[in-house]
């Protein structure tokens, strides 16, 4: 039933994009109503000229979530495939660039890690924020991170990471 | 509701910017609870003395990227604090109730806080 009313949603939405009364759409209500889409695994409406917008939305999202699945199974091949060639990786500890400096980085610190979990997650664009736990062994604990990621060609070229390094001082 | 709580954080940290107490109060949700490396307190009055505090020190914040999504909000923010703080990079995550904001989370190394 949601996808069918969602579905028309989209179709009055093309309507209303040939019409040329776009600017009408609040682009946030627009988003929201593609990321409801998302998260009930509906179909893609294959003739709607919403499809390359709403796709690349869905993706990044599934993207991060996928690499970050990766991260929490300690699966090292697996995240690299998310990794653009020239991602930049920015958190308290390291700024490096280049997709074989920051194997190296994650390496180090999924060693460490025993759980990740998402608690909220925001997109607009080619960027996302999420805001996860992480679970390390003591004496670290818990580690509340946020995460700003940026998206280029279906894979992350830039990833900042905002957490207290004190949590990791304690080791 | 959506775009009003965007232009309330925005308006809360234009407040915390130019250092207005009040101002920034007004924002406040009587119970509002604010989490941050360093303290995780509740109601109104504790929550501004902990950023009067934080105010003190701050010279500028300037955020770089804002997204949300139904009655939360996250920021991407640069705040600035004199030397030898520097530069902290920070996210926070805003929930808001009656157009007030009732919760806080800061994210943000604290060990250049510790050096002053």
């Amino acid at each position: 039933m949601i996808v069918k009313i969602g579905w028309k949603f989209i179709i009055k939405i093309e309507r209303l994009i040939i019409k040329k009364t776009f600017f009408l759409i609040d682009p946030h209500f627009l988003l929201t109503r593609c990321r409801i889409f998302y998260f009930n695994e509906t179909f893609t409406p294959s003739h709607s000229p919403l499809k390359i917008k709403k796709n690349m939305i869905a993706k990044n999202a599934v993207l991060a979530e996928a690499y970050y699945k990766a991260m929490s199974e300690k699966d090292l091949p697996g995240t690299a495939k998310y990794l653009h060639p020239d991602v930049h990786f920015l958190t308290p500890f390291a700024d490096i660039k280049g997709k074989e400096a920051v194997l190296g980085a994650i390496k180090g610190f999924i060693s460490y890690l025993k759980n990740l979990k998402i608690r909220s997650k925001f997109e607009f664009g080619n960027q996302l924020t999420l805001v996860y736990d992480g679970d390390y062994p003591d004496p670290i604990g818990t580690v509340r991170t946020a995460a700003l990621m940026t998206f280029k060609d279906d894979l992350i070229i830039d990833v900042e990471l905002f957490f207290d390094a004190r949590n990791f001082e304690k080791l | 509701m959506t775009k009003k709580n965007a232009v309330l954080a925005e308006a809360y940290y234009k407040a915390m910017n130019e250092k207005d107490l009040p101002g920034t109060a007004k924002y406040l949700h009587p119970d509002v609870h604010f989490l941050t490396p360093f303290a995780d307190i509740k109601g109104k009055e504790a929550v501004l003395g902990a950023i009067k505090g934080f105010i003190s020190y701050l010279r500028n914040l300037t955020i770089r990227s804002e997204f949300e999504f139904g009655n939360q909000l996250s920021l991407v923010y640069d705040g600035d604090y004199p030397d030898p703080i520097g530069t902290v990079r920070t996210a926070a995550l805003m929930t808001f109730k009656d157009d007030l904001i009732i919760d806080v989370e800061l994210f943000f190394d604290a060990r250049p806080f510790e050096k002053k």
